[in-house]
């Protein structure tokens, strides 16, 4: 099982006109597991993701979920395929309570939810193991940034999803914060969710992370585990050495 | 099974309200006799039921519609052609005048709903203008002079009555009807799809829905609610022409889902009930001192609610200490989570 990726990104690259945002960018994520990608804003992280769950087209490369070509798939057909995601800017669907936010989830997807009740069963599972139990009548707007990127996680977990894209969870979050995000993080991967993170908290790259892919002006500088990338002299001079107030470490 | 018993009450509660609220429109025609006021009635009736398919459009999709009146009538000269040309029945008519309605709009529409942002707007009035265009050109559907429906003597299976009551019955029913299903929808997987696309398109490709194909049922389904206000509003009135369809009429359909609130069902009849015989009432008593006045009257009220009820009056009642004090007192509604887990239990009961 450790030896094929459950995701595999061929030479991919994005231009938007002039601009090239991800350049012929290479890498595979292995089943199971959980890989982080670090790198300076504006390095390309949200692109990359956003090519590979099917939200930019990307302008050359392919992508492959399981051996099989996910290039030209639409965003919505993702779930289907047993693949969530999360939203740097956090989309809640503001004007719902967290618990409908959480069954419109279970309605759609591989496995969605045949009627209401097994709809709002599967929103309250969710809703126990992602913390959010007690807060499930109050408006998802009215919530704090902590809670609306549970939510954003919660809603892809309802969907049952096999592999998890989760970009910039931490962001904002106090250390105390981080640290139960990171909790949650490492129980969502025990239950058998392979996940791909985008993370600038360097403590919780570390302490997640079997491997971290390193990306700098849309292109992969590094990838190994967390000690070997931040030992890698060119990391430490492009990402670690000049932006510091990213680190947090 | 304290619980069990707080539920049993609200619910009992509720249905007494409920039914107190029915019995008094259904008791209207036999204490009011003036056909004027019943005449407003039926008004709010078919004006309420326009707003509520616009309401699944814009209120709970978030695709604003200035087009209703195009689809409405559609809907009435689809129906009323067809009686006057082959001498169907009315009630077939209508069926065949939402049908027309719907498939017309799918066709219309699918384009528009493959981008985003306001092109759906756009197309919605162009839409309208361009309906009423070829109706106006063209000798089949009567040019500017319209159509009329066949005059006769009283009679249910031709929908034509002399007395106002019985289109105040069918208005009546046809009004709760459709609350009935945009109620079902809105609890449906379908209206937590339109309101995931409401909130987040991509949000909603998130958990895998399609938002094309949602918004495409929604806009069928919507048009073909407003084609059958089209078949009311023809038969009750028996003439239609293409003023019908004019941009004024569209944003008039706008009006009471917005004033009553956008976000809720029930907003469209609370705003019609209100935004109706008040407009009428402006016109019956202001309009002789100065003409155009109770339009400007109309217009000050409209910015007044819009500006300090930007929610709707539903929006603002849901918030309110008068809603506490009526579900605390009068319905006696016990707390969410008592409400949850009865209706879990309920849930279990009928899987078993």
């Amino acid at each position: 099982m450790a030896e094929s990726p459950i995701i595999e990104v061929k030479n991919i690259t994005k231009r938007f006109k002039g601009l090239t945002a991800v350049n012929n960018v290479s890498f595979s994520v292995r089943e199971g597991g959980i890989t982080g990608m670090i790198g300076p804003n504006g390095a390309g992280k949200s692109t990359t993701f956003n090519m590979i769950c099917g939200y930019y087209p990307p302008t050359e490369g392919k992508i492959f979920y399981k051996g099989q070509d996910i290039t030209d798939k639409k965003a919505y057909e993702y779930t289907n395929m047993k693949i969530a995601r999360t939203f740097q800017i956090m989309k809640p669907l503001k004007n719902l309570s967290v618990l409908d936010n959480v069954v419109a989830s279970s309605y759609f997807g591989h496995a969605a939810a045949k009627n209401v009740k097994e709809a709002r069963e599967r929103a309250m599972e969710v809703l126990q193991f992602t913390g959010l139990y007690e807060k499930r009548h109050v408006l998802s707007k009215d919530m704090g940034t902590p809670d609306q990127k549970r939510l954003e996680m919660a809603r892809a977990l309802a969907t049952r999803p096999k592999m998890l894209f989760l970009d910039e969870n931490m962001a904002g979050l106090n250390p105390a914060e981080t640290e139960e995000a990171i909790g949650l993080i490492r129980r969502i991967n025990e239950s058998g969710v392979t996940i791909l993170l985008i993370e600038h908290i360097m403590k919780a790259v570390v302490s997640l992370c079997e491997e971290v892919i390193v990306l700098h002006h849309g292109e992969k500088i590094a990838e190994g585990t967390p000690e070997q990338v931040m030992n890698d002299p060119y990391v430490m001079e492009v990402y670690l050495g000049t932006k510091k107030e990213d680190t947090h470490a | 099974m304290n619980s069990k018993k707080a539920v049993h009450t609200y619910r009992r509660n509720l249905a007494i309200v409920i039914g107190l609220i029915l019995l008094i429109f259904a008791m209207i025609p036999i204490m009011v006799k003036s056909p004027y006021i019943l005449n407003i009635f039926v008004l709010v009736f078919y004006m309420s039921t326009l707003s509520m398919a616009w309401n699944l459009l814009g209120g709970m999709t978030g695709q604003n519609s200035l087009g209703h009146a195009a689809y409405m009538g559609l809907g009435a000269y689809a129906c009323c052609l067809l009686v006057v040309k082959t001498g169907a029945n009315p009630w077939l008519a209508g069926i065949f005048g939402m049908v027309v309605v719907g498939l017309v709009a799918g066709i219309v529409f699918y384009p528009c709903f493959i981008l985003r942002g306001p092109y759906f707007t756009l197309v919605s009035i162009a839409f309208g203008e361009s309906i009423r265009q070829v109706i106006i050109n063209s000798a089949f559907f009567g040019r500017a002079s319209g159509v009329g429906l066949p005059f006769g003597s009283d009679s249910f299976i031709n929908f034509r009555f002399t007395s106002k009551v019985p289109y105040y019955y069918v208005g009546l029913i046809m009004m709760i009807g459709v609350y009935v299903v945009m109620k079902k929808i809105d609890r449906s997987k379908m209206g937590f799809a339109l309101k995931t696309i409401r909130e987040d398109e991509d949000a909603a490709a998130a958990i895998g829905i399609n938002p094309t194909r949602y918004k495409i049922m929604a806009v069928v389904i919507s048009a073909m609610v407003a084609g059958l206000v089209g078949f009311f509003y023809a038969s009750y009135i028996r003439y239609i022409d293409p003023e019908l369809m004019i941009q004024a009429k569209s944003t008039e359909s706008v009006l009471p889902a917005v004033v009553g609130g956008a976000a809720y069902v029930e907003g469209p009849i609370v705003g019609g009930l209100i935004m109706i015989p008040l407009s009428e009432y402006l016109r019956a008593n202001f309009s002789s001192i100065l003409p155009g006045i109770n339009m400007l009257m109309y217009a000050v009220m409209l910015l007044l609610v819009i500006r300090f009820r930007p929610t709707g009056i539903l929006g603002w009642y849901m918030n309110s200490k008068t809603k506490k004090f009526v579900d605390e007192k009068i319905l006696r509604k016990p707390s969410l989570e008592v409400l949850e887990e009865v209706e879990m239990m309920e849930y279990r009961k009928r899987e078993a």
